[in-house]
């Protein structure tokens, strides 16, 4: 028998599930063949897991936290139907403000166009400098 | 009280009722949600699921069918949910590790002890996890709760034949993933 034959068969002999012809084949490549010896030694730990993971010790409070999943949250319970909706519709008005204001503020940079040159035509100090260069100021 | 009792009983409301089904298959339930979570936490987090959807479905059970397979198919899906959005949830944890320090990776809590057999678990459950749902499925109520194939089959609602088949890929696959580890870890 070669490896790969022996690796084809190897979980099945592990697990008592070879006709006892193909299963003293399987053992007679073991004896001979030291890699497929530990690969069969290292799967048979492997599978032991799933024994030694049988049947975990549950928590002794199971029923009291399946009866608290039952039984709705305190402080909800007795909320009217309306109650539910009034968070989301006020967010909701919230939101819808927002972008209003925000279209709003969007439309302002048009009606600034006219107030910035009112703005400049009120500060005249600073607009007559911008006109007149330095140089011809301090030479009056 | 027999299970036929113990159903009506919780379908009408009947508390002694629900906490003697609860008591008798809690662990039934629990052993097959570990068999797919790996974790006795959240297996027990997900049993408790298990039992709610139960109590709140009890009037729908059709009296033909077994307590027991009912409680198994319930047990498998919620775990397989469960399984789908941790996934999901673990796309998220490189984002959640910046936030929080201290992250205890899923699946670290076995009864096994040591660091040998802790790695030989997470091994076998990682192996288990790349199975196909129906694979994974057909293993964990094989291996873990020793069902035969008809008990198997009859959770499944497939033939005896076709859980045969699913449970021989299904040993195949996870020697081909036990080998590929082993090989990887220079064996």
């Amino acid at each position: 028998m070669k490896c790969k034959r022996c690796h084809n068969d190897l979980i099945f002999y592990l697990e008592g599930q070879l006709d006892s012809p193909r299963a003293a084949q399987v053992e007679k490549h073991l004896e001979e063949c030291p890699s497929c010896r530990d690969f069969a030694a290292l799967l048979r730990e492997t599978l032991s897991v799933v024994a030694a993971e049988r049947n975990p010790e549950t928590s002794p409070f199971f029923y009291s936290r399946v009866k608290a999943r039952l039984s709705p949250p305190s402080g909800t319970a007795d909320r009217p139907q309306w109650a539910w909706w009034l968070q989301p519709a006020f967010f909701t008005l919230l939101l819808l403000l927002g972008i209003f204001s925000g279209i709003k503020i969007g439309q302002l940079p048009q009606a600034s166009h006219h107030s910035r040159l009112t703005s400049e035509e009120l500060v005249p100090g600073f607009n007559e400098m911008k006109a007149e260069p330095i140089e011809t100021f301090l030479m009056e | 009280m027999t299970e036929a009792e113990m159903i009506q009983g919780v379908a009408s409301g009947d508390e002694n009722a629900f906490r003697l089904l609860v008591e008798s298959y809690r662990q039934q339930v629990v052993n097959t949600c570990f068999g797919i979570v790996h974790n006795l936490a959240d297996a027990e987090d997900v049993a408790q699921e298990v039992f709610v959807e139960v109590f709140r479905s009890a009037s729908g059970f059709r009296a033909d069918a077994r307590l027991s397979t009912w409680l198994y198919r319930i047990a498998v899906n919620r775990s397989l949910n469960w399984v789908r959005s941790r996934k999901r949830r673990n796309w998220l944890l490189p984002f959640e590790g910046i936030f929080s320090a201290a992250h205890e990776p899923a699946g670290t809590e076995t009864p096994a002890s040591g660091i040998e057999s802790r790695q030989r678990a997470q091994l076998l459950h990682r192996a288990v996890d790349s199975l196909p749902d129906n694979q994974r499925t057909a293993f964990v109520l094989n291996k873990y709760e020793e069902l035969s194939y008809q008990q198997v089959a009859e959770v499944m609602e497939l033939s005896v034949a076709a859980v045969e088949s699913l449970l021989h890929r299904a040993r195949k696959n996870l020697q081909k993933k036990l080998y590929a580890c082993y090989r990887k870890n220079g064996l």
